[in-house]
């Protein structure tokens, strides 16, 4: 077996970070979460201009969530 | 010039001893490859142990007994207290923690720093270890070839483990050859004059050697060997105590005065620490020969019960001070409290940290915070108005129609004294931090610096439109000024708004913040929309009022992007998330 094998394996026992894919793939699912709680919020909102805020800031996060 | 001689006299004497004594050849490689395997293990764990171990010491030290297990655990842990007390320098630099934090987990890491003393006398000498040493040696010089900065850690720390075994074996057998030829026990020296002596030799040896670990291991391995007795082997490991603190004190020389108060609380309860040993030296060591007693340590292991010196007296040193901690820290508050100067200088950037990645980021993060609220100062000033005016309003466009035009506000004397050497600072400091970081903590530093050239474009940018708001203020043409309270308006809200963002703990709360901000200050940028050309053909302002208007928009939009830009790069703390906002 060669040498660079064995770094590899205890590379990946110890060491494997999540590749950038699983990152990405995290982001959207909390970016998601966060969208449908805003929504909620809005349902929630206390008066017109509290929902404005809300209803602005679901739209940029739809447009980060268009980002990634 | 004086040190220079001493230490050719040192050179000198070393090689005599070294020419004269097969035995003594053999006792100071083995401290040689002791202190190289110290050196190897403390930067493996360093490497390994970076993240956790600072996440773990700035959330466990909330209180005095939580500061002191952590100072311990830490310290056992890395076995080295050099290391936890510069984390926690760093850290109370940041403000991350308090000092009596910071005293507590000091007092903790001198009980952990005691467990090398452990391992030498138990695994170093009860077991013949000098067979595993050699497999770990090979093993860690193997794993040093590896690619991965983790591995080479791994092989660091084994190799380290490895150096120290063979170094304890070479000591060891140095000393047992000595008996046959040289019996040191001749100088055993009892009383007052002992102890003086003893201390004296601790203090110097552990000075020479920079390690109270490889000072100790060294006694240890002379008592087990009979070649010293145990008193004066009690009064070694104090010299060996008192001696540690100087390393601590040189390096708080250059430090701030966090770091010089943090120096002599260490100095002052190793001190305590000598004192309660000299003075109940013998009740303490009858004290110690029963605990050894009780604990099943043999009568003739005296190895171990110097260990159990060591620990059983640091642990009394601090029940002793614990009382009085408060007081003391409220005491060291009162010290080294630095002088004003005109020119600012950097609070965080401590050069005792920069080869620790993560303390020399959240160093540098804090700083550039710094250059930022003295540039808004400056920004604020330059629109004529006075931030507690505005920030936090309730009602924002009239705190910014509350205009003072006597503040006279030079922005280039500002720049030179609050913003230019700061920004030099941290430019310096962080360029030669990103030398020992990885790539991922070099982007970090990379966006740090982005962030403080951005502040210092926006304040020239200030410079630039600071004499037209004075100019248009005073105008009678009320659209003109409308036009440029306007501008006020949103960099005032910009400011504000970041303000309000900093008390978030919500990164996306943070960067839905400011891009809505973003887009709202988009209005700036006149010249893609009607305003300003309804104005013009209304004749409503002429074409030179027209023509700065233009381009003061452009520089009033520039100060706002880049201020969101640095707001985003500083206080969004998920890394996916900042790089989201920072790709717009």
């Amino acid at each position: 077996m060669k040498i660079s094998k064995v770094f590899k394996g205890i590379e990946k026992l110890f060491f494997s970070e999540a590749t950038d894919e699983k990152k990405q793939e995290k982001l959207r699912e909390k970016l998601l979460e966060k969208i449908e709680q805003t929504k909620e919020e809005i349902k929630n909102a206390g008066n017109d201009e509290e929902a404005q805020d809300l209803k602005a800031k679901l739209y940029i996060l739809k447009k980060l969530l268009e980002r990634v | 010039m004086l040190k220079k001689y001493y230490f050719h006299f040192f050179l000198l004497l070393l090689a005599l001893i070294l020419f004269y004594s097969h035995n003594f050849k053999i006792i100071i490689a083995g401290v040689a490859i002791f202190l190289i395997g110290m050196l190897s293990m403390k930067e493996g764990f360093k490497h390994l142990s970076g993240t956790v171990l600072e996440a773990y010491l700035q959330k466990s030290t909330d209180t005095l007994p939580k500061a002191i297990l952590s100072g311990f655990l830490a310290t056992t842990a890395v076995q080295g207290s050099t290391l936890i007390s510069i984390i926690v320098i760093s850290f109370l630099n940041a403000k991350l923690i308090t000092l009596l934090s910071a005293v507590g987990v000091i007092f903790g890491s001198n009980i952990g720093s005691t467990t090398t003393a452990w391992i030498v006398s138990t695994i170093g000498l009860e077991i013949d270890i000098a067979p595993y040493a050699m497999p770990m040696i090979i093993f860690g010089v193997v794993f040093g070839f590896s690619e991965n900065k983790n591995i080479q850690a791994i092989g660091k720390t084994i190799l380290g483990f490895g150096l120290i075994f063979l170094g304890i074996d070479y000591m060891k057998d140095g000393f047992e050859s000595m008996q046959n030829s040289f019996d040191l026990t001749k100088f055993k020296m009892d009383g007052l004059a002992g102890i003086f002596v003893y201390v004296m030799i601790g203090m110097i040896v552990t000075v020479i050697m920079r390690s109270s670990g490889a000072a100790m291991a060294l006694f240890i391995t002379a008592v087990a060997a009979n070649q010293i007795s145990f008193l004066n082997g009690i009064e070694l490991a104090i010299g060996a105590n008192i001696g540690t603190t100087t390393t601590a004190i040189i390096a708080s020389l250059g430090a701030n005065a966090n770091g010089k108060r943090v120096a002599l609380a260490h100095f002052s309860f190793n001190m305590l620490y000598a004192i309660i040993a000299i003075i109940f030296i013998y009740p303490f060591s009858d004290f110690v020969n029963f605990l050894a007693s009780k604990i099943g340590i043999d009568e003739s292991n005296y190895a171990m019960k110097l260990a159990l010196f060591d620990t059983t007296l640091n642990i009394v040193a601090v029940i002793f001070v614990y009382p009085f901690t408060n007081l003391f820290v409220k005491y060291l508050q009162t010290l080294f409290v630095d002088e004003k100067d005109e020119i600012e200088k950097p609070l965080y950037l401590d050069n005792i940290v920069i080869n620790i990645p993560n303390a020399a980021i959240e160093a540098i993060r804090k700083e550039v915070a710094h250059l930022y609220d003295n540039a808004i100062e400056v920004i604020a000033h330059s629109m004529f108005l006075h931030r507690h005016k505005f920030i936090k309003s309730a009602d924002l466009q009239s705190a910014v129609k509350d205009t003072d035009t006597t503040l006279n506000t030079d922005i280039n004397e500002f720049y030179t004294n609050k913003i230019k050497s700061l920004y030099g600072d941290i430019i310096h400091y962080a360029t030669l931090s990103q030398e020992h970081m990885s790539e991922n903590d070099q982007n970090r530093v990379y966006d740090l610096k982005l962030a403080s050239r951005e502040i210092v474009e926006a304040l020239k940018n200030m410079r630039d439109l600071q004499k037209n708001i004075f100019y248009y203020l005073k105008s009678k043409n009320s659209y003109i000024q409308e036009e440029y309270n306007n501008l006020r308006v949103y960099i005032a809200k910009t400011i504000d708004t970041i303000e309000k963002i900093k008390e978030h703990d919500d990164d996306f709360d943070v960067i839905s913040t400011i891009e809505l901000l973003k887009e709202s200050t988009k209005a700036l940028d006149n010249i893609k929309n009607s305003r300003i050309d309804t104005l013009i053909r209304e004749n409503k302002i002429d074409s030179k009022m027209a023509t700065s208007l233009i381009n003061d928009s452009a520089f009033a939009y520039d100060v706002t992007q880049k201020l969101l830009q640095v707001a985003t790069i500083l206080w969004i703390k998920d890394i996916n998330i900042r790089t989201l906002g920072v790709q717009t």
